[in-house]
């Protein structure tokens, strides 16, 4: 189900609407992703994304 | 910076009278922690401090303290005397930035940046006589009134990262191939455009956001289908993407932290006052792609 990979979109504008606190939105919606595009939970590998220190 | 939030920690736990003492110095203290070890650490370290930082701002564990501030009669002697002068400080900022990038290059605008901090600081030091810490008192105030605002940037860039490794600019251009007719250039620059505003608007991040609509509809359609050039292209999507960073709430360190800093009465204050900059803008970001990105053809 290709579309699941989406959730985190989902997670992020509903989370926004009922008003939750924009942190857990961010953390559910990240590890919902992570989790419905198989990416392990836990890695020793260091990845840091290049726009890291941009906003 | 990480030393900063650790001092912020100390003053934290030295106020005895703080409601929520115990969180909040856990909160300035594991996050000054991964500012100065982060590299050090396993990444499923950060990453559990990361939760344990969500678990005290999601349930509410934060909040004012009671800070040494200039006493009331204090702020108004200086400001009588020093009259518009008092904003000085704040002016070398952006002077010191920029002279520093425009003649040591090398430097560059982040150490101009960082050096127009402390000569601010100086300055206003000298200019103000306060007691000796007043800084690190009225830091701890700024910082504990953008609460949990303060990390979201920082949140959001690895949710990008997240959602580019996740593949989600590829289902976006799959679904993009089906609803926008792609043998029209303008629909391909318009989709272009208006997704990396709405992108940017859920992601608060117009950096997150072109990684994936870039790699969705960018390069396959915008750039590989119709010829565009890249550079032209990209800077204009880029562009957008700000549109959307006007108009949303997740972009809290530009648009919720100014209007609690302010105490303004509308918290979406802001964004509202940015609507009509955003939409126009972006109607002539999609002519200007459309226009100046296909060179020749």
């Amino acid at each position: 189900m290709e579309l699941l990979r989406l959730i985190g979109i989902v997670i992020v504008i509903a989370g926004f609407l009922l008003g939750f606190n924009p942190l857990l939105v961010v953390l559910a919606a990240g590890i919902a992703t992570g989790l419905a595009a198989h990416i392990s939970p836990v890695t020793w590998r260091r990845s840091t994304p290049p726009w890291a220190s941009c906003s | 910076m990480g030393i900063l939030l650790l001092i912020f920690t100390w003053l934290t736990l030295r106020d005895r009278e703080h409601r929520h003492r115990w969180t909040m110095a856990a909160f300035w203290g594991l996050y000054g922690i991964v500012f100065l070890f982060g590299k050090r650490l396993p990444p499923a370290a950060v990453g559990g401090i990361v939760v344990v930082l969500t678990i005290i701002a999601a349930a509410r564990w934060m909040g004012p303290g009671n800070y040494n501030s200039a006493p009331l009669a204090f702020r108004l002697r200086m400001s009588d005397k020093f009259r518009l002068w008092v904003f000085a400080p704040a002016l070398v900022i952006p002077l010191a930035t920029l002279s520093i990038g425009a003649f040591l290059p090398r430097w560059g605008l982040l150490v101009g940046f960082g050096i127009g901090a402390e000569l601010s600081l100086a300055f206003a030091l000298a200019l103000l006589r306060p007691a000796i810490g007043q800084s690190f008192d009225e830091g701890r105030r700024l910082a504990d009134a953008m609460g949990w605002a303060v990390i979201l940037p920082q949140f959001l860039a690895p949710l990008g990262f997240l959602f580019d490794k996740a593949g989600v600019g590829g289902v976006v251009a799959r679904i993009m191939a089906t609803v926008v007719p792609v043998d029209s250039r303008f629909a391909v620059v318009a989709a272009y455009c208006v997704g990396m505003m709405l992108f940017t608007a859920v992601m608060g991040n117009a950096f997150a956001a072109f990684a994936v609509l870039t790699s969705g509809i960018g390069i396959p359609l915008v750039m590989k289908l119709h010829g565009a050039d890249a550079a032209i292209a990209g800077v204009l999507a880029m562009l957008s993407g700000y549109c959307g960073t006007l108009l949303t709430p997740m972009a809290a360190n530009f648009n919720i932290v100014p209007a609690a800093l302010l105490e303004m009465k509308d918290q979406n204050g802001v964004i509202k006052a940015q609507v009509l900059t955003a939409l126009p803008l972006l109607v002539v970001n999609i002519f200007l792609m459309y226009f100046l990105a296909f060179p020749g053809r």
